[in-house]
């Protein structure tokens, strides 16, 4: 594919699951060491079902699509991330499946904006983000 | 949660740290990038936008000093806004600022949406690489 319109669909693909080991890597490469992503009484003791994953994590992983989706198109090249947003909408837990999927938006010639879904094997959207993609002027 | 609001605007201390290599593929590899890890253009050395996650000490240390205990937090939005690219061994300064205390209340908790606001500025040029934005839920559970 090498032409981008808003028809463009971004595939629903699979992230990975859930694991507690997966965690445990995540806050030691990020530094978020909250308990409730770690410990299942810390978690209960403050009113969730169980351990939650980190909505960075996730959040990354959205991120990690959304360049891989951005490489998929030769005639975006030159063109980069210039800013995101994203929600936490629905918690993930343990045993999770994280899949990943959005959409395409034309805005011009030198702007795309790609919206990300994260969603649960319940067909659940968890985490949502939008990308801003610029390609910088020509100096 | 009484006086969260009369606190906007206060700051963190500044912190002048540096990302290493090993940090950014690190990261890259646990969050599963395949492409570069790169906010800017296709290269191995340039960092995820999220990797400024990393740095997030300014909100841990803001929020430590207003008594909540990370346990009792919840993300509720996060954005980036990307300015220039970051490489490794560049050494940034950052300062978080509480911009933003909203309160609610549901059946089961009271809360404050508190957004917190960081400028990272490499050293060097000082030229703002990034800025980002949490928003960070703290509950008190009811009953």
């Amino acid at each position: 594919m090498t032409e981008i319109s808003s028809a463009n669909l971004i595939p629903f693909k699979v992230a990975g699951t859930v694991t507690l080991e997966w965690l445990k890597e995540f806050a030691r490469v990020s530094g978020d060491y909250n308990p409730i992503h770690q410990d299942e009484a810390v978690a209960k003791s403050m009113g969730l079902p169980g351990v939650i994953a980190h909505g960075m994590l996730t959040a990354s992983l959205l991120h990690s699509r959304a360049l891989e989706a951005i490489a998929d198109y030769r005639n975006l090249r030159g063109f980069s991330i210039g800013g995101s947003q994203t929600r936490f909408r629905a918690m993930t837990f343990l045993g999770d499946e994280i899949s990943i999927g959005g959409q395409w938006q034309v805005m011009g010639a030198n702007e795309l904006k790609l919206d990300l879904q994260a969603r649960k094997q319940s067909g659940e959207t968890t985490v949502t983000a939008s990308f801003r993609l610029v390609r910088p002027a020509a100096v | 949660m009484d006086g969260l609001k009369s606190q906007i605007g206060r700051l963190s201390s500044e912190r002048k740290v540096t990302l290493s290599g090993t940090e950014m593929r690190d990261f890259a590899t646990c969050v599963k990038a395949t492409v570069g890890a790169t906010s800017h253009s296709p290269i191995s050395s340039v960092a995820i936008p999220t990797v400024f996650t990393i740095f997030r000490q300014g909100e841990f240390e803001l929020m430590d000093a207003l008594g909540i205990q990370l346990k009792q937090v919840l993300h509720a939005e996060q954005e980036y806004e990307l300015k220039a690219p970051l490489s490794p061994s560049e050494e940034i300064r950052f300062v978080t600022r509480l911009a933003s205390v909203v309160e609610k209340k549901s059946k089961t908790a009271n809360m404050a949406f508190m957004a917190f606001e960081t400028d990272f500025v490499r050293v060097a040029d000082e030229v703002t690489v990034a800025t980002a934005r949490s928003t960070m839920v703290y509950r008190e559970l009811l009953g």
